[in-house]
This record gives structure tokens, sequence and C-alpha cells, in this order.
């Protein structure tokens, strides 16, 4: 059984050039198809100010006092006095310049208010991911190689709470018990190990049930097959079948999941960082809607719509050199 | 080979430990030190520039930082701030102000009464799009600088108000050289005024920190007690909007102090005896029913009296809000200058009168549906209000139950925030709730009844009446308070005698903190907790 991973450091130079014109054609290619997505979502989050229904700038005012002249202004801020075709060119020019407009609120660069929250969601998505992996995956195997014991109901229990907690209600819970009760981390804020730790577990906890449940019957699965039988019939120690046969096969749609885990994580993060009060892309969305601030909602919408596209071409790639049944055309 | 594998399979073993020794190295974190405030508040910043922010949470952040000119403590009571004293003329059109000349602002600019006039100016500058203070300042015309220290400042039209506007954060004085230099970035970054603290970094979304400014000497005594350098020497404020990690930063040392305490949560910790609980009546105008005059039934008079006398408040208290409030009895609060107590006796909770109000005006209970009738048409009234919003929706169908028990059938549409509106501001509806804080009462009654305010603006009553609008007119034409009380009390029971609007509750503001933290000043009515003057005991 031919394995990319091991083969690839020893292919002669030529292949490698090869390879990577390959991964080349297939990036621009990529990125290509990725153009008219992108497009698309710009129409639709550019259209969404103008489908609501009544005035947008009175919607933003509300019940909140106003003048004739604020409002006068906040038409113009949005762009609202020009033809719809005109706005959107001007919308679309802006934002290849790198000018995602500025918040109606605030009147900060709306690309600024997004840089500044970036690290802070990464930090917290990276550490939940760690988690969901580490936790996920080890549950996973200790349930299928204890398959049908005690140790594997336990597991799985442990799995199936993970995917039914609500992250409000688990985040509240460890808030209740380790910051109230024991005093052991902060429940607040960004900064420091100790404050992430909270969030992150929180996060990463919902991800690691589906992770463990998708580990533990792919193992199962692999641990059936002829090759295991022939591994153990060649004395290998089970700690080795488990690891170089059973694993690594199993780990293959396993890495699939944990792509679209980081998305899912990303979504988790606005309920996180609301309730830990954290700095995040996530909470500054939320509030965005609250607060009727079109412009922001507008740009982080783009924003996040061309991220997502650029992380599904990164998955892809790291797809195609994991499994060497998948081709880069 | 069989060696390293197994090395390497317990990879995990020194990460279970390293994860361990993160849970019992992160012990709690040290003591606060005493004279470091941690506020845990209940709302963002949009701006920290005072005089164009529409969120109160920047009120309180701010109120530390710029002074006003006169200092307002209890409501209606006037002491001298950056102004030593003023003078107002006989129609409340111009306010002299005669300045303290030992005031410099934070950079070291001289304060004089160009700072008022730049201050004042910049509000009502459409480009600058103030918000709660371009309201506050009403119709300004122009600040006339008389010499260094003398600021006039002249209105369109009579605006009695205005001592109860000058007094609040918002129309804070602040530093013009500051304005100039700093450009965008004042409000953005930083702000400066003359006040108490300085502006010492500003994150969003998580945090603003103020420091103690050590030359401040010019504080009130009348209102803080203290004229010199606050006892604190940093304020912290954490904006902590989820309610219950709010409370969750007080319990676990995180915060000193916060607002909003969530009212399921608001007696325990007032049992536990760890803390100090504030409840403070709010200022302005409590929860309450609007019903539109100009469409039927509650057209008709009747028919919104009854609607009054049926409204069971304490019930809705209880069972909507916790227990927390009082039930309300005028379109101004019970801590509103000018609230009249009579108003309490105008339409008392009598849900046999209101049947009897029915049965006079011609509205028979049909007994086969439980639904009075006029001339085969049900009474049914049209509730308007915001579907995602829980406490609109409690109410509602607070209000429906309630006001079956005496035949009326109330429809509920809970919209969208764009759909709701356009319903109201098109009068679509009878009925809908309404709520602000306002700390003068003429911005409470000119919002509820005044005419230019109906047909689509705040006035959702619809409700026109002329002598309604000499009444407020001529009392933000007179400075003479017990001249202004009486007016006002004639406006509660106008309001009355029409049935304008239901009354259900004057909410309170919660608040709890530490006990050692002693001397807050609640200021604006119980919106403003100001720490200048508080310390913490041993």
């Amino acid at each position: 059984m031919l394995r990319p991973y091991e083969t690839i450091p020893n292919l002669p130079l030529f292949a490698l050039f090869w390879l990577s014109l390959a991964m080349t054609r297939f990036l621009i290619n990529r990125l290509l198809l990725a153009i008219p997505t992108v497009l698309l979502v710009s129409i639709l989050v550019f259209l969404m100010l103008h489908l609501i229904p009544g005035d947008p700038a009175e919607i933003y005012i509300g019940d909140k006092p106003s003048t004739p002249a604020l409002l006068a202004k906040i038409r113009e801020d949005m762009g609202l006095n020009k033809p719809l075709t005109e706005q959107y060119l001007d919308y679309m020019i802006n934002i290849l310049h790198g000018d995602f407009g500025k918040s109606l609120n605030n009147n900060r660069p709306i690309l600024d208010e997004i840089l500044l929250r970036l690290p802070s969601t990464l930090e917290l998505t990276l550490a939940a991911l760690l988690i969901a992996i580490t936790l996920g995956i080890g549950l996973g195997i200790i349930a299928a190689i204890n398959h049908n014991t005690l140790i594997d109901t336990v597991a799985t229990t442990i799995a199936l709470i993970g995917i039914s907690l609500p992250v409000y209600w688990s985040s509240l819970l460890l808030i209740v018990v380790f910051s109230i009760g024991l005093k052991w981390f902060p429940p607040i804020g960004q900064g420091g190990i100790n404050r992430l730790i909270l969030p992150a577990f929180a996060l990463g906890f919902l991800s690691a049930g589906a992770l463990a449940r998708i580990v533990r019957s792919g193992m199962l699965e692999v641990l059936n097959q002829d090759y295991m039988i022939t591994a153990r019939a060649k004395g290998l120690a089970e700690r080795l079948i488990i690891r170089r046969h059973a694993l690594r096969n199993a780990l293959i749609p396993v890495v699939t999941l944990i792509g679209l885990t980081f998305g899912d994580l990303l979504g988790g993060a606005v309920l996180t960082e609301t309730i830990f009060a954290r700095l995040g892309i996530g909470r500054m969305y939320i509030e965005g809607i609250l607060n009727k601030d079109y412009t922001l909602v507008q740009g982080a919408t783009l924003f996040i719509a061309i991220t997502y596209v650029v992380i599904n071409i990164f998955i892809d790639l790291i797809y195609v050199t994991i499994d060497p049944r998948i081709k880069y055309d | 080979m069989d060696q390293s594998m197994r090395s390497k399979s317990r990879l995990f073993l020194p990460l279970l430990l390293i994860l361990l020794a993160l849970v019992i190295g992160f012990t709690p974190a040290a003591a606060q030190a005493k004279t470091e405030l941690v506020y845990g508040i209940n709302n963002n910043v949009d701006t920290l520039d005072p005089n164009i922010t529409s969120y109160s949470s920047v009120g309180i952040m701010l109120e530390h930082v710029v002074d006003p000119l006169i200092w307002q403590n209890p409501l209606g009571t006037y002491h001298p701030g950056l102004a030593t004293d003023w003078s107002v003329n006989a129609d409340a059109t111009e306010y002299t102000f005669h300045l303290r000349k030992d005031v410099k602002f934070q950079d070291g600019t001289p304060f004089n009464a160009a700072a008022v006039k730049f201050t004042f100016d910049r509000i009502v500058n459409p480009d600058n799009k103030s918000q709660t203070a371009i309201s506050l300042i009403g119709p300004y015309k122009e600040t006339d600088v008389v010499d260094d220290y003398t600021a006039v400042v002249k209105f369109n039209t009579p605006f009695a108000p205005f001592l109860d506007s000058v007094s609040q954060p918002y129309l804070g004085i602040v530093s013009p050289t500051a304005v100039q230099t700093l450009g965008a970035d004042f409000g953005q970054k930083t702000v400066v005024g003359t006040g108490p603290f300085k502006i010492d970094s500003y994150t969003p979304d998580s945090e603003v920190v103020l420091v103690r400014n050590d030359d401040y000497n010019w504080g009130s005594k009348d209102v803080f007690g203290i004229t010199g350098p606050s006892a604190l020497t940093k304020i912290t404020f954490k904006i902590i909007q989820e309610p219950a990690t709010r409370l969750a930063a007080l319990e676990s040392n995180e915060a000193d102090f916060i607002d909003d305490v969530p009212p399921s949560d608001y007696n325990r910790l007032k049992d536990d005896g760890n803390y100090t609980m504030v409840e403070m009546t709010q200022p302005g105008h409590g929860w309450s029913l609007m019903m539109n005059v100009k469409k039927a039934p509650t057209d008709d008079l009747q028919v919104r009296k009854a609607i009054a006398l049926a409204s069971d408040k304490q019930g809705m208290i209880d069972t909507v809000f916790n227990g927390f409030g009082t039930p309300g009895c005028s379109p101004l609060t019970k801590v509103m200058f000018g609230y009249d107590k009579a108003a309490c006796d105008y339409l008392p909770y009598d849900p046999t009168q209101a049947g009897k109000v029915l049965d006079a005006d011609g509205w028979t209970m049909n007994t086969s549906t439980g639904i009075r009738e006029k001339n085969g048409t049900p009474l049914t009234i049209e509730h308007y209000f915001r579907g995602d919003n829980p406490l609109s929706q409690a109410m509602a169908t607070f209000m429906q139950a309630d006001l079956l028990k005496v035949g009326i059938q109330v429809n509920l549409n809970g919209l969208s925030q764009a759909g709701y509106f356009d319903a109201v501001r098109s009068g679509k509806h009878n009925t809908q709730n309404w709520w602000d804080t306002q700390t003068d009462p003429d911005g409470v009654v000119r919002t509820l009844f005044y005419s230019a305010n109906a047909g689509g603006g705040t006035n959702r009553n619809n409700y026109v009446n002329p002598a309604m609008d000499k009444l407020i007119d001529d009392a933000a034409a007179t400075t003479d308070s017990a001249k202004r009380v009486d007016l006002y009390a004639q406006i509660q029971k106008l309001a009355a005698d029409d049935a304008i609007m239901v009354y259900y509750n004057d909410p309170y503001l919660l608040f709890g903190g530490i006990p050692s933290l002693t001397g807050i000043q609640f200021l604006g009515g119980g919106t403003l907790p100001s720490f200048y003057g508080a310390a913490f005991g041993s």
C-alpha cells in the first residue's frame, strides 16, 4: 500500500517540480472559481440593506432621539442618495481598495474593527480545535478498542453529552463551577491562558463529541479489516497495530471533519465570545445586527465569506496532500 | 524502534501533566489594590465622545472625565460645577454662566468661555452626528463669549429643561485643542476633559480604563463631599453585556460593582449578605401602554378609561417584572421633578368600575363568547409589539389575559423591528408599549403628548390637543420651579382625564457591589453612578 507521507520525501526533484506545478494550476483554478462565489455574495450582501422594508436610516435610528438633519447625514453615509447600480459599483471599488466602509455605530473603519478582533477569535478557535481534536480522537480510540465494554459506554456517553450540551449552557456551567465556586479561572475577558481555558473548553467540548463518534465508528470499521488480522498474525504489538494500521486509515474522514469543525467553531464562537465577554468577530457581528449597524454587518459578512472561501481552498489542498486517491484536477 | 514508538505514544502523558499544571497553577488573581475599582458595565461603547454618543454607558464612564457646567443632585436641585453661578432670562431663552478661573483641561489647555462655545457648537454641527447631546441641547441658537469667563447660551425658543441638560455628562465641556489636534481619534481613542479622571486606554468591546487626574481640585463639595483628587487611582469599566456573566464577575471578585443586576438573582445576592445591593427608581417614563386615539375602538374615551381601570399593574409587576418596581401613576416616574402624587388616584385599578364604564358606553357582554359587543362589533384591540423582545412578549400576554377578564379581546401582533415600526408609525395599532429614561419632565411629556410628535413620530397615542401643547410649552418657558411643578401637575391631570395611556410599572435600576466600596453618588436620578467621591474601606 502506497503511503504518500512516507514516499514523497524520496521523490526525485522533477517529480516534486511537477507536483508543485500541478498544485499551482489547481490553486489558480480554484481561485478563479471562487470569484463568481464572492461576487454573488457581495451582491446579496449589498442588496440586504435594500431588501429590508422601510428607510434603512430610520430603522437604524429606531426610537433613539433624532433630527431630520441627522437622518439626512446617515442616509448620506449609507450612500442611499445615489442610484442602486452606482451604489453597488462604489461599494465594490472601495472593497477592491481594501475599504469595507465605516461602522454606522462608531464611525471606525470596518476592516480595522475586524482585524482588531481577529487574533482573539483565532486564539479561541484554535484552542477549542486543539481541545476538540485531543478529546475527540482520544475518546473515539478508547471507545473503539474497548468496544462493547463499560469503558465504551462511558466514553460514548461523554461524547453524547458533548454533542447535546448547548454552548451557552455549558459556558455558564463552567463559569459557575470554575469561576464562582472554585475561583480557578476568571469568567471574563482575554489575555493570558487562564482566560482562554474556560471558553475554549466550552467551545471545544461540543465538537469533541462529534469527532469522538466519527473516530469510534471509523476505528471499528478498520479494526474488522483483513489487514488487521494480518498485522496481528505478524506478531506486532497491539499498540503499534492501533497506531499504524488502524488509526491512520480511520483518520482520513476525520481530517475532512476537522476542516468543517473549524467553521462550526467560528460560528460557536459567537455565543462563547458573548458569554465570556471576549473580544471577537462573532460578538462584533451579533452586536452589529442588534445595533442595526448595516454597514458593519455588510462588511463583516463579506469578509467572513471571503475567509470561508479561502479556508475551503486550503482544506482541499490539505486533503489532496493527505489522501493519495485525490488528484489535483 | 519499538522503544521509540512507545516513547512517542507517551506524548499524551506530558500533555496531560501540562494541563494539570495549568489548572493548579492558576489560583485566583491577587486581591485588587484597594484604590482600583473594576465596574462590570452592561452596555458597550459607540464612541467615548460624550457630546456624540447615544449610549448611557458612555455617560457613566465620561461623567468621570468631563465636568458639567452645573451639577444636579437630586433631580431639580442644582449646584455649581465649572460655572460658579448662573442666571436665566424671564422667558428661558438666555442662560448666563460665570465660569471658574482655576480650571485646566487634562492636556493643559485652560478652561474658558471659548471652550464652552466650542463644545456646544460642535454638538449641533450635523457632521458630528450627535445623538443624545443634540436632543438635550434643544432649540440651541448660539453661545456668546462675553469675556474669558462669561458665556451666554441662547435658544431660538424658550427652553427651561436646559438646566437639567447642562448638568449631564453629554453636555460636558471638552478641550478644543484636543478635538482639533486628535481629529478622528478624539472619541475613538481618547477624550480630554476637565474631570477627576483621565482616559488611560480603550479596548473596543472589552474595557475602558481611567486613571486619576492628580491636578483635580475643583470638585463639588455639595455633591461629592470632596474637592481634591479622588481616593481611587484607577477605574476599569469592563464591558460585560451578558447578564449572567456580569453577575459571575461580581461573584468571582473580578468586578467590585455591577449595574443592571438580573432581577432573578437580585434577592439571592441581597440575602447572601456579602454584597451591597442598591435599587433606584428609574427616572423618566416607566413601562406603559400607549393608546392610539385615532383608531377605533381606542378612539373612544370610555374604552381607554376602561382599559386603564382594568389593568392590574401590581399583578403585571409580580408576574412580568419579578416584583421589581412600583405601579405607575403618571407619565413621570416617582423620582421625577414635577411628579404629582395625586395622579395615583386618577385611574386606579378597579375592574368592576371598568365593566360599568363599558356597560354605560353600550359595550354589552356577549356571554357566549365572553367578549363585549356594540352594534354587533366585538370589542377588539390590536396590540403591536416587538416579537423578538421577551419583555414585550410577556407584557403583551399578561395584558391579553387581564383585559379578557372585563370582556376586551386583545389581538397580539408580534412583529420584527422593521415591521413593527412600519405598523405603529402608520397608526395601524390600537396599543403599543413605551418606556424611556429621561431626567427632565419636558422631554417625557413632549415625546408622548405633543402634537408635533403625533402622526408617525414618538407620540404614537396620536393625541393632538392644543390645550396640552400650551401646557407643555408654558412649562418649558419658565424656570420658576413652583410654576413648573403646577404646570406639570395640570399636564398629568389632563393626560388622565383623556385616558391617553396606562402606566404599568415605574421600574427599578438594580446595582450590586462589594460592601467595602462606599461613597458612590447616583447622579442623573440614579442612572449615573459616580465614583469620584468613592473609596474602599478597610
